[in-house]
């Protein structure tokens, strides 16, 4: 073929190709629209068997009323939890899937009574079973779904189950299996978590934070025996926030220690965890905090000395009103605002001054003026 | 057969003949290389869509997203929109998100713009302790709100958008910061979709982008979009089109090699500290969007720092199209200007190993599309005619090649329909994909060589060193009739 040949069919084919794949997308989206159409309306009467079944025991002759020719067998089944895995057919299973979504989109939004009865409608139908088979789909949303869906309704199989996703190949899956595994109780070791998650390595992101929080709030021990052990700076940093969220007194020896990490994050955090806990012994670290060489300590150790309060640090935050970053600064004239008393005098007389400290002493003192 | 005919060239001079032969190369090649590489960008693009994972709704994205996301403010410089104002702050308001500020700031508007935010909103003076961290023009009082403790508004003196960022980014006292115009409408959950990257990757991710739609010919009510439809004229249908290719296709792309060199101005969301330690918004540019990110890139590259940017396809913002040709040239002349300012104040990234796929494959990118593109481009309109017509260039050729260069330009707006489609599916008709499909064909004669003579004509301006901004007035969003 020559040259000039090529290059029409090459530019027949550039034109052809796209058109011909987005008018096949357009019957699709003709197709699908009017599956997507009945869809829709399923799920509204769906919506509302479940408003009925929320209310009060299933009533054949109310749910006519209010439903019209609408086919009754789902809300039997779900009622009567007849369901089993293996006979289903598939509308039955797709009505399941969609009751499931509706029952999780819902619990979003309620509480107490109601939302116990709503997990008791996913007990009663076979979310369960359609679940745990989710669980190895290959859609990363839908085993992420499956595993949120199964922690409403937890017994030792899904447990175990939960547990197995933690190998999942997927960082998103795993994070998720473990949040729902700390959320129901003590069903994993920090190791596993630590091991599991591969911290630091595939996994940074903030939803350790939340894993690590929910796990010290049950179990501070294993959290302090592991900083004892001075894991990397991530996991040190992860468990001295959440022994903070805690509020566990008997960490702050170890978090102490922690405060004069070589790390900048681990430092930082451990003057947020002092903030947190709010206890005096924290006092002497907080008084490093105010003379570390890195801002983001300076910053937080402010903070957590106006937090707790600290009367002894008004000297230290009153040199950090002239503090060269502006954070530290800041801060330090929020603490000693806070702090009151000596505080308050400090702030007073360094906005007779001159220079940076006087310009944010008599920042903060106005701006509290107008707020009053 | 031989490309470039020698039938005719023996009449003229062998120099006349040699230059018009390598200017048909230069202009064929730079043709080529910018269709093959929005080819490969397609590619890339539709292989990290394929792999997106979409939160399918607000409820879904509140319960999986909204425990890990960092509080955030929101900046609105505002320059005389006292006509939606009022509206676009409701909607901001209404967000979904657990913690976040809005500082808007008016910089110095002509109009009734802080009056109308003072009145709907009951605000009063107050005094807000900040520091004058990266440099702005003077700020003359600061409003806050005793119903919406979230609100903050900054009167200052007029100094430019970059400028009225700047003192928003010191206004604000959370870690993170979200860029939205005045008369943009972000979707409710839009904020908790844009922040996912830091949530996953907190300590490197210092910027994200997000995708900006067109609401010409939706329907908005509240300050929110209630029904996604398409304009009836063909200006913003083209750019609708457009719009798709440039987010769907070259940033998601670029975005994945840590490449990305705009994330747009109405809507970016980015680390306080990282912007503030780049040295802020430069003054006195008019692409202060892609000023910032170059900045970013070029500060964190030099110091060797690990960092990515990343462009996030679902989460959205809308916006109003220019409906005229005059405020429509007028806008690509200053886009075009933004360009090629920031490129020329970093140049020294091109080709530079030492900045990584930016110097090798975002600068070059933005030189072969942004820089010596349009010139060529156009120059090419003219030039190749005439060497047809003077049998420079053979005619069977020159047919082929006008052929295949329209069709990659259809397969490649044709192509990020298709993205849209197979992946997003955000356009809720049928019969609207069939209309953008016909508009993805049609933009590309016509559409496209005038959008490229407006950016000749802002090179030119660049060269004069034209300043300006242009004044864009806007039809206002069409607005659902409500009962009374």
């Amino acid at each position: 073929m020559t040259l000039l040949a090529t290059i029409w069919w090459i530019s027949v084919t550039l034109v052809t190709v796209p058109l011909v794949t987005l008018a096949g997308l357009i019957v699709r989206r003709h197709y699908q629209g009017r599956v997507e159409r009945r869809l829709q309306e399923r799920k509204k009467a769906l919506m509302l068997l479940a408003m009925i079944y929320l209310e009060a025991p299933v009533d054949d002759r109310r749910i006519k009323e209010i439903c019209g020719n609408f086919d009754l067998n789902v809300l039997h089944k779900v009622a009567a939890g007849l369901v089993e895995g293996r006979r289903r057919k598939p509308q039955l299973r797709r009505d399941l899937r969609l009751l499931r979504d509706i029952v999780q989109d819902l619990l979003g939004s309620v509480r107490g009574g109601t939302r116990e009865r709503l997990v008791d409608l996913l007990r009663t139908t076979a979310a369960r079973e359609i679940c745990l088979a989710d669980l190895r789909h290959r859609r990363v949303e839908t085993r992420i779904n499956a595993i949120e869906t199964l922690a409403l309704v937890p017994d030792p199989e899904i447990i175990e189950a939960l547990r197995r996703m933690l190998d999942d190949r997927e960082p998103d899956v795993r994070l998720a299996a473990a949040r729902n595994l700390v959320s129901l109780g003590p069903n994993l070791t920090v190791d596993d978590l630590v091991g599991k998650l591969d911290i630091g390595a595939t996994i940074r992101s903030r939803m350790l934070r939340e894993i690590f929080r929910i796990f010290a709030s049950y179990n501070t021990g294993e959290l302090i025996r592991l900083l004892e052990n001075d894991p990397p700076d991530l996991v040190t940093a992860l468990s001295i926030y959440a022994l903070g969220t805690a509020q566990d007194y008997s960490a702050v020896a170890v978090i102490t220690r922690h405060a004069r990490s070589a790390s900048i994050d681990v430092r930082a955090e451990a003057m947020r965890a002092f903030a947190a806990i709010g206890h005096p012994d924290a006092e002497p670290a907080v008084l490093q905090g105010l003379r570390d060489d890195a801002w983001e300590v300076r910053t937080e150790a402010a903070i957590c000395a106006g937090r707790i309060p600290l009367p002894r640090a008004v000297h230290l935050l009153r040199e950090r009103l002239d503090d060269i970053e502006w954070w530290p600064r800041f801060r330090a004239a929020e603490a000693l605002r806070t702090i009151g008393g000596e505080g308050r005098t400090a702030l007073e007389t360094a906005r007779m001054g001159v220079g940076r400290s006087a310009s944010i002493a008599d920042m903060i003192l106005a701006e509290e003026s107008a707020a009053a | 057969m031989s490309v470039f005919s020698s039938l005719s060239t023996d009449a003229l001079p062998s120099y006349v003949a040699a230059t018009a032969w390598w200017a048909s190369v230069v202009i064929l090649g730079t043709g080529a290389m910018q269709n093959l590489l929005a080819m490969l960008q397609l590619g890339l693009a539709f292989n990290v869509l394929r792999r997106w994972r979409l939160v399918p709704n607000a409820v879904r994205a509140w319960r999986q997203l909204s425990d890990t996301s960092l509080p955030i403010s929101l900046l609105v410089p505002a320059y005389n929109e006292d006509a939606t104002v009022v509206a676009n702050v409701r909607s901001m308001l209404a967000l979904h998100y657990p913690r976040f500020e809005i500082i808007v700031i008016n910089d110095g508007s002509n109009d009734a713009t802080l009056q109308t935010l003072i009145e709907n909103y009951d605000l009063r003076p107050t005094v807000r302790v900040y520091e004058e961290e990266v440099p702005h023009q003077p700020i003359k009082a600061v409003y806050g709100s005793p119903n919406f403790p979230n609100l903050i508004v900054v009167d200052k003196e007029n100094g430019g958008k970059a400028d009225a960022l700047n003192a928003g980014i010191n206004m604000s006292r959370l870690p993170m910061f979200c860029v939205v115009d005045a008369d943009s409408i972000l979707e409710a959950d839009s904020l908790l979709r844009a922040v996912q990257p830091f949530s996953e990757d907190p300590d490197r991710v210092i910027a994200v982008g997000g995708t900006i739609r067109i609401a010409n010919g939706s329907t908005v009510h509240g300050g929110r979009v209630v029904s996604v439809g398409l304009p009836n004229t063909l200006l913003p249908l083209f750019q609708i089109v457009e719009y798709l290719r440039a987010f769907l296709i070259a940033r998601l792309a670029w975005s994945e090699f840590n490449a990305l060199m705009l994330i747009s101005g109405a809507f970016g969301i980015f680390k306080r500290n990282a912007v503030l330690a780049a040295g802020g918004y430069s003054h006195g540019t008019v692409g202060e969007d892609m000023e910032i990110i170059l900045k970013l890139h070029r500060y964190m590259r030099e110091r060797g720092e690990d960092y990515v940017i990343r462009f996030v396809p679902d989460p959205v913002c809308w916006t109003e199209a220019p409906e005229r040709l005059g405020m429509l040239g007028s806008q690509r002349k200053r886009w075009q200007r933004g360009a090629l300012e920031s490129f020329f104040k970093h140049i020294r990234m091109l080709f530079n190993p030492r900045f990584g796929v930016v110097g090798l494959i975002g600068f070059p990118y933005v030189l072969l599309f942004d820089v010596i593109g349009p010139p060529i481009e156009v120059l090419g309109y003219f030039l190749i005619p005439v060497s047809w017509y003077f049998g420079f260039l053979s005619p069977e050729f020159f047919a082929a090649y006008l052929a295949l260069t329209f069709a990659w330009g259809i397969t490649i707006s044709v192509g990020a329909l298709l993205l849209e489609e197979m992946e997003l599916k955000r356009i809720p008709k049928a019969r609207h994909v069939v209309l953008l499909g016909f508009i993805a064909v049609l933009e590309n004669f016509g559409y496209r060589q005038i959008n490229n003579l407006w950016r000749v004509v802002g090179y030119w301006q660049f060269l004069r060193g034209s300043k300006e901004w242009g004044r864009m007035t806007r039809a206002g969003f069409q607005q659902a009739r409500t009962r009374e």
